[in-house]
């Protein structure tokens, strides 16, 4: 079970950046990223639901908010981890950084299926949720 | 289980009716099959009988969307209350548009007895308008109420009459209506051979409550009730009752209440306007109920008086004994919550949680009627609880406020405990406690589940927050 | 936290981790030989204009026997002689530093016959002496003398002397003899003889002259990589040809992704790691611009490290050399690789294996399939261009050699006998899903 193979073919369904995807690739990069992206959620989300399981906190936006912070987070996890070891593997070749926009994109990328992913595995596990089995609805 | 027909007389007979649907609303225990109100008051206006005939007609009517079956849980509204008259009331003829000396026909009696008369009552004794009841004359009324057994309500009441049906009367001593109708009511029941089943009915365990003077009206020349007579009155009462009932057994179980101390009402002569505000004495009266309704036939007669275990003029739970309170205050409280809730929190805000979404209670069951009359009995529960707190000899054991950032600052003489594992206080813990009701709260028409639900919810609130169980 | 922690981790695993070219160098161990090395020089009467005066001849002596007194250390193992019809050995205690200096007073010795050389004869002499832990350097003109008309048909006649030769060293003892010929260049003083014996005299006119290394093919290989028989390194170094059976290793080499390409594709993951890209796909004719290019033809370029392939620059630039699979590409270009002009990407890729040179592949028409890359083993062109089997007007050919391509040609036949399979220094595939 290629984690690598298997997130390149998630993202690059989306978007493929000549020569960034590549380097993604070559890198293992898209396994750090893929894995922040699918886990954090998971794990944020179960607590969420299931530790902090507050009605205090069960309005349709508060699950809204903690989604979009999620996004947030890991937007900023692939804007960093690609940027700095795309940045730091032509610094080693002299070689300038070949990506400007690149990075961008691919993060937005990011956050997007991070918004899916929540919203997946929110219909999935919240209806165990004492008080909020019907956030978001 | 029995039922118990249970006659108010009088004003204080509806007060104490009305306290005692508060309490069964709230869920007291009475170990009865139902509970069949009888008003005896010829004050068709009377303020008091309104309130408490409405009150418990709402009740019924929301008991009637309840099931009470042994998984069920619920415990408000369960005890049966029954209308077997229209409005509860049995019928008082001939006390309409007529004097008191019209209604004995005075005028047509020999000149010896107009002699009689004239000694036995004064002039403004006969030229009452009694419409609105005896005002305080006793006199008057042992006349006009030695009527029952005329009545076809009354006949209808003895023909259903079973065996293990028991009979609870309650009157004041002082008053009008009440002083002269309950022996009266009681030689019938237990004499009279023109009412159907006669032997059930004369062998029937039967009780009373004797309320003894506990208020005071203002002194108003203009009227015929003057609390000043109050005493005087009461003491000849007893004695009567002494020689007349007690000693020959006509009551199987007598119970007596009475305080010195004394809140001093508007003095109105009835109609509409007498509508006093609900007393802690009047509460303990229907608790005398609830140990009548646990009791069996005594041999002999049997008398009870009440008591609390401090003197305080500011009572609460605490000063209760511990009988009493065992059986108030985990139900009161219960309800408390139960009616809070509704009137403080607005459907947009209920509406969303999971309890109700799970459930299927949307806002047209919240705008439907069974909601509404429930919120009405509520309403009126927790305006009955403030009554009592305004009265000398106050009863008060809640704080009454509606700040929703203390919900549990409620009870006194008790500090609201921390509850852990979990982000949520006041109302949000009230849901988050709703929310996490299942099993029988899921079963059953809406109305029981909404009963139900509440009623878990908020046992668990009082366990978790006033360690009440 | 988390981020940094990762990142980290990465930065590390990189620094640890080798390239898959050092770990294949390193796996091959090179057994440390210390071959014997006997130098032969030919002393016949037409090689005498060779030694006249200060001449390239002796300087190249002179550096070679440097470099092997260098590289094969001990003395006594280097051993100098000279040949003609037979072998005359020198003076075990010679300096082997000054020897060229004095060659001269060496170069004849009473009695020996000089007259003329069967060069085939010198072959099966030094073939003789060759073992497994011997090699053989031979500094001779390699010209064959024939007597007759039919120059080429008595050039054949020597060619299947020398071709026989070769093999029948071979079947001794399957002996893997590789072959280095190198064409050297020298002044000459005197006397040249041409096919018919007609004289010539020449005065310090730079004629070839070969050197011919003959040894077991692992000490060969060794001895390729150690002495330099390259121009500067040994004085009148003209051309090189190695006839040797190992093939190179296998080569790295990665197709690139955006260098010199026209028309955008994806490295196939399949057939890739994170140092190579060996397959291709998703190939798409449109340029980023959006203009429809596909009229033009399919080009992308493919980085390969030639270093190890035993042959000299001009060869492996020589699009000629190469054979393709199929008639589907063709080269349009060689040439060595400049960082400057790599995409930044791809030379992130391919820096650490360091290629040297960029194939460049064209696609002929629209179909588009599989391409395999072979570097042929033959002939470099020099050998024919050398070649001359008329050498009457020396003056006018003096670049040239009598019949010396037959002598080659002779050689690698032998070896095309010895190991017919043995036909490409290197090939390579790129695999292609449209």
């Amino acid at each position: 079970m290629d984690l690598n193979l298997l997130f390149a073919n998630l993202y690059e369904l989306l978007a493929y950046f000549d020569g960034f995807s590549d380097d993604l690739y070559d890198q293992n990069l898209y396994i750090t990223i893929g894995l922040c992206m699918v886990l954090i959620p998971v794990v944020v989300l179960a607590l969420y639901y299931y530790a902090v399981n507050s009605v205090r906190f069960n309005k349709w936006w508060h699950w809204l908010l903690l989604v979009v912070f999620l996004c947030v987070i890991s937007f900023i996890i692939a804007y960093s981890t690609s940027y700095n070891e795309l940045s730091y593997l032509y610094e080693q070749q002299n070689k300038e950084l070949p990506y400007a926009t690149e990075f961008f994109s691919f993060s937005l990328i990011n956050a997007l299926w991070t918004l899916v992913v929540s919203f997946v595995w929110s219909m999935i596990i919240k209806w165990g949720s004492k008080n909020c089995r019907r956030t978001p609805f | 289980m029995s039922k118990i027909y249970v006659f108010g007389i009088g004003g204080t007979g509806s007060r104490v009716l009305r306290s005692l649907t508060m309490l069964l609303a709230s869920g007291v225990e009475c170990k009865a099959k139902a509970i069949v109100p009888i008003i005896i008051d010829p004050d068709s206006a009377a303020g008091d009988v309104e309130r408490t005939a409405t009150l418990m007609k709402q009740y019924a009517e929301i008991r009637s969307k309840l099931n009470f079956d042994s998984k069920k849980a619920n415990c408000f509204f369960k005890t049966d209350i029954q209308e077997t008259m229209t409005n509860f009331r049995l019928p008082l003829s001939n006390t309409q548009d007529v004097l008191f000396d019209g209604y004995m026909d005075v005028s047509g009696m020999s000149k010896e007895n107009q002699a009689l008369v004239n000694m036995l009552f004064s002039q403004k004794n006969l030229g009452s308008d009694m419409t609105v009841g005896f005002k305080g004359n006793p006199n008057v009324g042992s006349v006009v109420l030695n009527q029952f057994d005329n009545s076809e309500e009354f006949q209808n009441f003895a023909n259903e009459f079973t065996e293990n049906d028991k009979i609870f009367i309650i009157s004041s001593i002082f008053g009008g209506t009440g002083a002269s109708g309950f022996p009266l009511l009681l030689k019938t029941l237990r004499t009279n051979d023109d009412i159907a089943n006669k032997n059930l009915v004369h062998n029937a365990h039967i009780g009373a409550i004797t309320v003894l003077p506990y208020f005071q009206v203002k002194q108003d020349e203009n009227s015929q009730v003057d609390s000043a007579t109050f005493v005087s009155k009461a003491k000849s009462a007893l004695a009567y009752y002494e020689r007349n009932i007690s000693k020959n057994n006509e009551i199987d179980s007598l119970y007596y209440i009475a305080d010195d101390t004394r809140t001093t009402y508007e003095n109105c002569e009835g109609g509409t306007n007498q509508k006093n505000n609900a007393h802690f004495i009047e509460l303990m009266s229907a608790m005398a109920l609830i140990d009548f309704a646990n009791s069996e036939k005594p041999s002999t007669a049997v008398h009870k008086e009440f008591g609390i275990e401090t003197d305080t003029n500011e009572v609460i739970f605490e000063n209760l004994g511990k009988v009493t309170k065992g059986k108030l205050r985990k139900a009161m409280t219960q309800f408390n919550l139960f009616s809070k809730y509704l009137a403080e929190n607005s459907e947009l805000g209920f509406l969303q949680q999971p309890w109700a979404k799970d459930r299927a209670m949307d806002k047209t069951f919240f705008d439907g009627d069974f909601i509404s009359t429930l919120e009405k009995v509520q309403l009126d529960y927790l305006i009955w609880l403030s009554e009592m707190t305004t009265q000398q000899r106050a009863f008060t054991p809640y704080i009454i406020h509606r700040n929703s950032d203390k919900v549990f600052d409620l009870v006194k003489g008790i500090s609201p405990k921390r509850v852990w594992g979990t982000f949520d206080s006041n109302y949000n813990l009230f849901n988050n406690r709703l929310n996490g009701q299942s099993g029988e709260s899921k079963t059953g028409n809406k109305e029981q589940q909404f009963a139900e639900l509440f009623y878990l919810a908020t046992q668990q609130l009082v366990k978790e927050k006033f360690n009440i169980e | 936290m988390t981020i940094s922690l990762l990142s980290c981790n990465n930065k590390s695993q990189r620094h640890i981790s080798l390239s898959s070219k050092d770990s294949i160098s390193t796996e091959v161990a090179i057994p440390i030989v210390r071959p014997n090395v006997n130098v032969y020089i030919e002393n016949s009467g037409s090689m005498d204009g060779y030694v006249n005066g200060n001449t390239e001849f002796k300087g190249a002596i002179r550096d070679l026997l440097v470099l092997l007194k260098h590289y094969y250390g001990n003395e006594e193992k280097i051993k100098v002689h000279f040949i003609n019809n037979r072998i005359r050995q020198t003076d075990t205690q010679i300096d082997l530093a000054t020897f060229a200096t004095n060659i001269n007073q060496l170069w004849r010795v009473q009695g020996e016959d000089r007259g003329s050389s069967n060069l085939n004869n010198v072959f099966k002499m030094i073939l003789d002496k060759t073992d497994k832990e011997t090699i053989s350097i031979l500094f001779s003109d390699c010209i064959y003398s024939i007597q007759g008309r039919n120059a080429e048909g008595l050039l054949s006649d020597e060619k299947s002397l020398t071709k026989d030769a070769f093999l029948t060293r071979w079947r001794q003892d399957s002996l893997k003899l590789a072959t280095t010929i190198v064409k050297m260049k020298s002044m000459f003083t005197g006397t040249y003889f041409d096919k018919d014996n007609v004289t010539t005299n020449l005065s310090g006119d730079l004629r070839p002259y070969y050197i011919c290394v003959i040894g077991n093919n692992d000490v060969m290989s060794d001895f390729n990589r150690k002495i330099p028989l390259e121009k500067d390194k040994i004085e009148g170094f003209d051309k090189k040809y190695i006839i040797s059976t190992g093939t190179a290793d296998e080569l790295y080499y990665s197709v690139l992704l955006r260098t010199e390409n026209v028309g955008r594709f994806k490295a196939s993951r399949k057939a890739s790691t994170k140092e190579h890209v060996h397959g291709i796909e998703d190939i798409d004719m449109k340029s980023r611009n959006r203009d429809d290019i596909s009229s033009s033809k399919f080009t992308f370029a493919v980085a390969v490290d030639l270093n190890n392939v035993p042959v000299e620059e001009d060869y492996l630039l020589g699009q000629d050399n190469y054979t393709l699979g199929d008639n589907n590409f063709h080269i349009k270009d060689i040439k060595s690789i400049d960082k400057n002009n790599i995409n930044a990407s791809d030379w992130v890729k391919i820096s650490e294996s360091n290629p040297t040179h960029l194939i460049i592949l064209e696609a002929t028409g629209s179909a588009i399939s599989d391409v395999k890359v072979s570097l042929k083993k033959q002939m470099p062109q020099w050998i024919e261009q050398t070649n001359i089997i008329d050498d009457k007007n020396i003056k006018n050919n003096l670049d040239k050699t009598f019949g010396i391509k037959y002598m080659i040609e002779g050689i690698t036949e032998a070896y095309q006998i010895i190991y017919p399979e043995d036909n490409n220094f290197f090939e390579f595939e790129v695999k292609i899903n449209n």
